[in-house]
């Protein structure tokens, strides 16, 4: 009877603790399945905004360079792409990727997921160090403005931006994809 | 039995103090952590000294093994234990580091653990030109590699940063890199002059 009991309450326990592993398998996946279309579509209103940044940067780059030769010495043109490399917004883009909210990751969930959230944590470290290259272009280039001048900081922090832009958008587009959501049916 | 169990705590007391005094330690776990092994071998002592433990011979060889194992790891065999996929984003910050002198605004002798730091912290624009120099393996025609450990040697990851300029040495060689920072589109990569071997470090982790 006693060895009977232990047995019961040994299957009851192992049960049990099965029970509740399987359910919290079960509950991360559905969270997962659930929030990821969700975080790569956050994702990919980021690299749109990213975009806007990069055209932002190409017209200070336009107003400091003539052809390939930077107007450093040409006080309107300095002054111009100094105003241009101010009013580059990076505050919607930093508030574009504080939105994405890429939910925890499953214990158990398929190759194609695991790919999206890596599309996900890869474009948006991309697009993190395009607004510190555009921040850092503008620190660069104010403090350059009463000593030795080069463009050299603007032209980086566009084509940063340009790359960044374009692999996250195309990050974004392949993660949507993955999840089944491409964007030619996403509203 | 009794006396067995005050000479393994004896032997493992032993094990801790000659690690952190030989600088083996550094295989094993980040500098800060020596004191740790330095409070271990001093409790041990007193455990070998006051406590009568019952230890079965094999208990005692179980104990043991990783004393073995500290005993015959070399720095190549330690690094070749860290995992393959590199690092997407570097550890921000770490117990016991130092300031960061890129991050400072200057350049020189740096780690590639740094760079990584530096650019998550200030982006790479405001980088581009700093000198520096670095010790790294070779893992690829362009690419530098170091292992970095948060605590243990157990957790260590690679961390990667490609290099513009001569043909590294052939892969899982120690390369001593000296140029400065440049960035290409959202990389940061080490514009190299000159690429010298080396041997490899008594400490192999960042």
């Amino acid at each position: 009877m006693t060895a009977d009991r232990s047995l019961v309450r040994g299957v009851a326990v192992v049960t049990t603790c099965a029970a509740a592993l399987s359910v919290t398998v079960l509950v991360s996946a559905v969270r997962e399945r659930n929030g990821l279309p969700n975080a790569a579509n956050q994702f990919l209103q980021a690299s749109i905004q990213a975009g806007a940044l990069t055209t932002c940067l190409q017209g200070a780059r336009d107003d400091l360079y003539v052809g390939e030769v930077p107007q450093v010495h040409n006080q309107y043109k300095v002054a111009g792409a100094m105003d241009r490399l101010r009013s580059c917004d990076t505050t919607s883009l930093t508030t574009a990727l504080d939105k994405i909210r890429l939910p925890p990751a499953a214990a158990l969930t398929d190759a194609s997921r695991r790919r999206a959230r890596g599309d996900i944590v890869t474009g948006t470290a991309m697009l993190r160090r395009v607004i510190l290259d555009a921040r850092g272009a503008r620190l660069a280039f104010e403090r350059q403005i009463d000593g030795e001048r080069d463009g050299t900081a603007v032209v980086l922090a566009y084509r940063s931006a340009e790359s960044g832009s374009d692999a996250a958008y195309a990050l974004a587009d392949e993660a949507l994809a993955l999840l089944g959501h491409p964007q030619s049916s996403t509203g | 039995m009794n006396r067995n169990g005050r000479l393994v705590a004896a032997v493992l007391a032993l094990a801790f103090g000659v690690a952190v005094l030989t600088g083996r330690a550094n295989l094993l776990v980040r500098p800060w952590f020596a004191t740790v092994f330095l409070v271990s071998a001093a409790l041990l002592v007193l455990v070998a000294i006051r406590v009568k433990a019952d230890i079965t011979p094999r208990a005692a060889a179980a104990i043991l093994l990783p004393v073995a194992v500290g005993v015959t790891l070399t720095p190549t065999l330690a690094n070749h234990a860290t995992s393959d996929a590199a690092l997407t984003t570097a550890p921000a910050s770490r117990i016991g580091d130092g300031s960061n002198p890129l991050v400072a605004g200057r350049g020189g002798n740096v780690t590639l653990l740094q760079i990584l730091q530096a650019e998550q912290a200030v982006g790479g624009v405001l980088l581009a030109g700093r000198p520096v120099q670095v010790d790294a393996i070779v893992a690829g025609p362009h690419e530098l590699e170091r292992s970095v450990i948060v605590c243990c040697a157990a957790d260590a990851q690679r961390v990667a940063v490609d290099e513009e300029g001569p043909v590294l040495a052939p892969k899982g060689h120690w390369v001593r890199v000296t140029g400065h920072l440049a960035s290409v589109g959202t990389k940061t990569v080490i514009a190299a002059t000159t690429v010298t071997s080396i041997s490899t470090p008594a400490d192999p982790f960042l």
